[in-house]
């Protein structure tokens, strides 16, 4: 296997280890709630990171740096999930071991109010899907239509049908 | 029922209105029950999103930055270096069942403070045994 190496001068490291320190959990979060399982979602944030790297590097583009990340990672999982290399997972799953871990007294009620909700997103078209989870993670209607590549007058429609359908199926 | 769509509501929860179009939702929100109902619900389920989405990835990551460090002092010893394997060339059935995964770690969150030059970075694959564990970094 050939390898590429090339020294980095620090005060680049510097800048793409702060974004990452910032970025990361949006990023994992966002691609596991779209369904794709932990290890894999944190190769492509890896990735991106080290792709945003090259980009600085090349000097490229430092205008809506955030936006520009998620675009690379949602791209990424896209072109997973036809490669047929997605393996599908439940975040369901891990959101109740979690739960177990955190607080085992609240554990009926976050089983419940996770399984309503985890159904209900799978119910979502992948747009608005994409739309609630990059908002929950507070993006702006611009960084998510930058990072969708879809009009920003769209979005505010999909969240409105998005948040609907999870409202009916999540409110007790 | 009101003549507000939910879209602009929505909008205006999330601070995405500006100038007279803001104040104009603000005005009708303060006046009408219903959008204001509208209003508490949508936050209180924006809450619970953001919650599931958290504890779903609550638990720690796989790659263990403790089992990393041994792995960075090698490097360190080496040279300081960027490091970009090549990856598989296709994900397709050439793909490994356990392909690793790629791990970008800073080392001052592994090493003691001081023994790594600011900003340096540790990248490589980390392979997994089948309990989850990591059982091989490879810095190619
Ligand atoms: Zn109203």
């Amino acid at each position: 296997m050939a390898s590429n190496i090339q020294p980095v001068p620090f005060a680049q490291t510097t800048e793409v280890e702060s974004l990452f320190r910032e970025w990361r959990s949006p990023l994992e979060r966002y691609l596991v709630c779209s369904g794709m399982a932990r290890d894999e979602a944190l190769d492509i944030v890896q990735d991106t990171f080290l792709r945003l790297h090259q980009h600085l590097l090349a000097g490229g583009d430092r205008a809506n740096l955030r936006a520009w990340a998620f675009r690379v990672a949602h791209n990424a999982a896209l072109n997973r999930r036809k490669s047929g290399a997605w393996r599908l997972t439940s975040p369901l799953a891990e959101a109740s071991r979690t739960a177990v871990a955190a607080d085992p007294e609240r554990l009926l009620f976050h089983k419940e109010r996770f399984r309503r909700l985890h159904a209900a997103m799978k119910e979502l078209t992948s747009a608005e899907r994409a739309c609630v989870l990059l908002r929950s993670e507070g993006l702006r209607y611009r960084e998510i239509a930058e990072a969708l590549e879809i009009p920003m007058s769209t979005i505010a429609d999909h969240l409105d049908r998005a948040l609907r359908k999870l409202g009916e199926k999540c409110n007790v | 029922m009101c003549e507000l769509a939910r879209s602009r509501l929505i909008a205006w929860i999330d601070g995405e209105l500006e100038g007279a179009e803001a104040l104009a939702v603000s005005a009708h929100v303060e006046s009408c029950p219903t959008c204001q109902g509208e209003a508490r619900a949508i936050r209180s389920l924006s809450r619970d999103i953001g919650e599931y989405a958290r504890a779903v990835t609550a638990r720690p990551r796989p790659a263990s930055y403790k089992w990393l460090a041994a792995a960075a002092v090698v490097v360190l010893s080496v040279g300081l270096m960027w490091i970009r394997p090549e990856r598989e060339p296709a994900v397709s059935e050439t793909r490994p069942a356990h392909p690793g995964v790629l791990v970008a770690v800073p080392l001052d969150e592994v090493l003691p403070v001081g023994a790594a030059p600011p900003g340096a970075m540790l990248v490589g694959y980390m392979d997994f045994d089948a309990t989850g564990q990591p059982s091989s970094f490879r810095v190619q």
